[in-house]
């Protein structure tokens, strides 16, 4: 070898460098992520080569539809807490992963997605496969980034997993040109996280605190009103103490299912459009509502100009800019839902004089009294209702169950009893149909000994129903319960009590035997069509190892009650 | 009544675009647009006036202030 060899190979060896690929993966791995889901394509063609050397450090799950790849990265962020890895092409595998952004961005859901894009050059020359990504997903993620050089990636991998877990959890985008990913590039490792923009609250104000937890102390009719923020901080251990130690009632929201224990003497169920009776009217009636880790959608407040009309409001939630942006806060606090409320705790008495709340806990029974969740039983059609509380059983309320949006996603969220936070994982704020099956595999993936339920329409499971390939190539053990009524119920039933029973474009029928479906994809399948074989079916199908799809045929034109009605305040509940 | 938001960010690719759509989004019109940079900090300010009403304002405020690259967002006072 030549001297001049020689030096060049020293250097060489003094700054190794790597190909933005590598540089890639290896990031995915320095910053925890141990699965990705995903669908590959021209633009990505260097990640997935790099993907090959990348065996068992970095496991790909191809799913058979970028939306779907989403989704399953959502499942498996909000089973385990941790960021969701997507890995999608540049032009359609963009945009179809559109809709699985917007839905963890409405749902606070920590995910990073890395999109391929066309090589720099050819970035607006309205290339093949060539979207302006950065440019679509600008309004549904947390931050997104164009990255125009391969130095850079380590870093904006970094930030985006700093970004995405940290503060109110969201999608953070990272779109990636062809030639970045071939280029050899010395930066290898992350620099220091320069965001000086962005800091997110983690203590609450103490004198705000304080003030909080003096009207805690005052209030006659109290009410903790919680939600995904909750589940979000790891505060479920918290809020139980806190509920514990003051007596309160609690009423969680869609997203709240399972931060609070269902059937736990405090707890009022759900509160809102489909919300428990007593939830709504407890709500409507106090002096004081403790709202941590909710944002006062429109689903739960009802018509706000009649919304809790007496009760002074503290507001807790890790995004200031949710505060007092529906409701306006008498006291509104900037923190994380955990370190808030220890700080409340550390100022609390241990056991609160109880008798202040005797009344108010007597008018709450008379209201749980009057009208529980109920439904008419049938002796020849199985009604939704029966078929959540059978499975309820079947499951020992334990499983992870997830659903789409609906009728179904109601009915489930009355009657199953959810003990546990990441218990319940559904689509809340965008309401998308097809998200629970990808879901649903996403959560089983992560934890595959756990009974995991895909509670699905048989609407929203046509959205996604390719995803049973994806189930069964990798050899989960998802079980799908299809409540199958021929019908977009949620629609039908807003048809039915609004627009004087004129059924447009509702009709379900005619569509594919789902029991056929599920054996051409390898799975098993099972029908119920009558109470009788209920349970039994239920058993088998969870008992089946491996994928099955069990299609519950219910009532059809069954409604889901009680409801508030559009623009009605929440006092003003049908109860049937 | 005119009200102006003020917006300090950092001056990089797509920013600009950020703060833009998120007004659009909320239906706000814009009446205004400065942009200016001080280049020492990289940092460019963004001054809007509009004619949204006080309460949009200040929601648009505070959504603007959560965005990452922003360094603080503020009403300017109207005497």
């Amino acid at each position: 070898m030549t001297v001049l060899a020689e030096l060049q190979q020293e250097r060489t060896e003094a700054t190794p460098t790597m190909t933005g690929a590598e540089v890639v993966c290896e990031a995915l791995v320095r910053e925890g992520a141990d699965t990705l889901f995903g669908y590959p394509g021209g633009a990505v063609l260097h990640l997935y080569d790099q993907l090959t050397r990348m065996r068992g450090r970095l496991r790909h799950i191809l799913a058979r539809h970028e939306q779907g790849a989403v989704h399953m990265a959502e499942g498996y962020a909000k089973a385990t807490g941790r960021t969701g890895v997507v890995l999608v092409t540049s032009g359609p595998g963009a945009t179809n992963a559109v809709t699985g952004i917007a839905n963890a961005f409405m749902d606070s859901t920590p995910l990073v997605v890395i999109t391929g894009q066309v090589p720099r050059k050819l970035i607006g020359t309205d290339a093949f496969q060539e979207v302006d990504t950065v440019g679509i997903t600008r309004p549904c993620t947390k931050m997104n980034y164009l990255v125009r050089d391969p130095s850079e990636l380590a870093t904006v991998i970094h930030e985006a997993f700093h970004l995405a877990g940290s503060g109110r959890p969201g999608p953070v985008l990272i779109d990636i040109p062809k030639d970045v990913t071939a280029e050899r590039t010395s930066a290898i490792e992350p620099a220091p996280l320069r965001l000086p923009g962005y800091d997110p609250d983690d203590e609450g104000d103490p004198e705000s605190v304080r003030r909080a937890v003096a009207l805690m102390l005052r209030a006659h009719r109290p009410i903790l009103y919680v939600g995904g923020g909750v589940v979000h901080a790891n505060a479920s251990g918290e809020l139980h103490t806190l509920a514990d130690r003051l007596g309160f009632p609690v009423t969680p929201t869609l997203m709240g299912l399972g931060s609070f224990p269902a059937q736990h003497p405090l707890s009022l169920g759900m509160l809102g459009m489909h919300g428990t009776y007593a939830a709504n009217m407890a709500i409507s009636d106090a002096d004081l509502i403790v709202a941590i880790g909710v944002r006062f959608d429109d689903r739960v407040t009802g018509a706000l100009e009649r919304f809790a009309p007496h009760a002074a409001i503290v507001h807790v939630d890790v995004d200031r800019s949710s505060l007092s942006k529906i409701v306006r806060a008498d006291v509104a606090i900037a923190g994380d839902a955990r370190s808030v409320m220890r700080q409340m705790l550390a100022l609390l008495p241990m056991r609160r004089d109880e008798s202040q709340l005797g009344d108010w806990w007597m008018q709450i029974k008379a209201w749980q009294r009057f009208a529980p969740l109920s439904f008419e039983p049938s002796a020849d059609s199985i009604k939704p209702q029966m078929l959540c509380q059978e499975l309820a059983l079947a499951t020992r309320g334990k499983a992870i169950v997830t659903t789409d949006v609906g009728q179904h996603q109601m009915w489930l969220a009355q009657y199953y009893p959810f003990r546990e936070p990441r218990q319940s994982i559904t689509s809340g704020g965008l309401g998308t149909m097809g998200f629970g099956l990808p879901a649903a595999i996403g959560a089983q993936l992560a934890f595959p000994e756990r009974q995991v339920v895909a509670f699905v329409g048989d609407g929203g499971f046509q959205m996604t129903a390719q995803e049973l390939a994806t189930a069964v190539h990798y050899g989960t053990n998802t079980k799908v319960v299809v409540m199958n009524n021929n019908y977009l119920g949620m629609v039908r039933q807003w048809q039915q009590a609004f627009y004087a029973g004129r059924y447009s474009a509702v009709n379900l029928q005619g569509g594919p035997d789902f029991v056929k479906l599920a054996e051409a994809y390898g799975a098993r399948g099972l029908r119920a069509t009558h109470p009788s074989e209920l349970r039994e079916i239920l058993a088998e199908g969870l008992g089946t190892p491996g994928v099955a799809v069990m299609d519950i045929n219910v009532t059809v034109e069954e409604n889901v009650y009680p409801m508030v009605p559009p623009g009605a305040g929440l006092r003003e509940m049908v109860l049937r | 009544m005119s009200r102006t938001i003020v917006v300090d960010v950092e001056n990089r690719p797509g920013e600009l675009a950020r703060i833009v759509n998120l007004l659009a989004a909320r239906a706000v019109n814009i009446e205004t647009l400065t942009v200016s940079e001080s280049s020492p900090d990289n940092v460019s300010t963004v001054t809007v006036t509009t004619d949204a009403d006080a309460r949009t304002t200040e929601q648009v405020v505070r959504l603007l202030d959560k965005q990452v690259r922003v360094l603080s967002a503020r009403e300017l006072n109207t005497t």
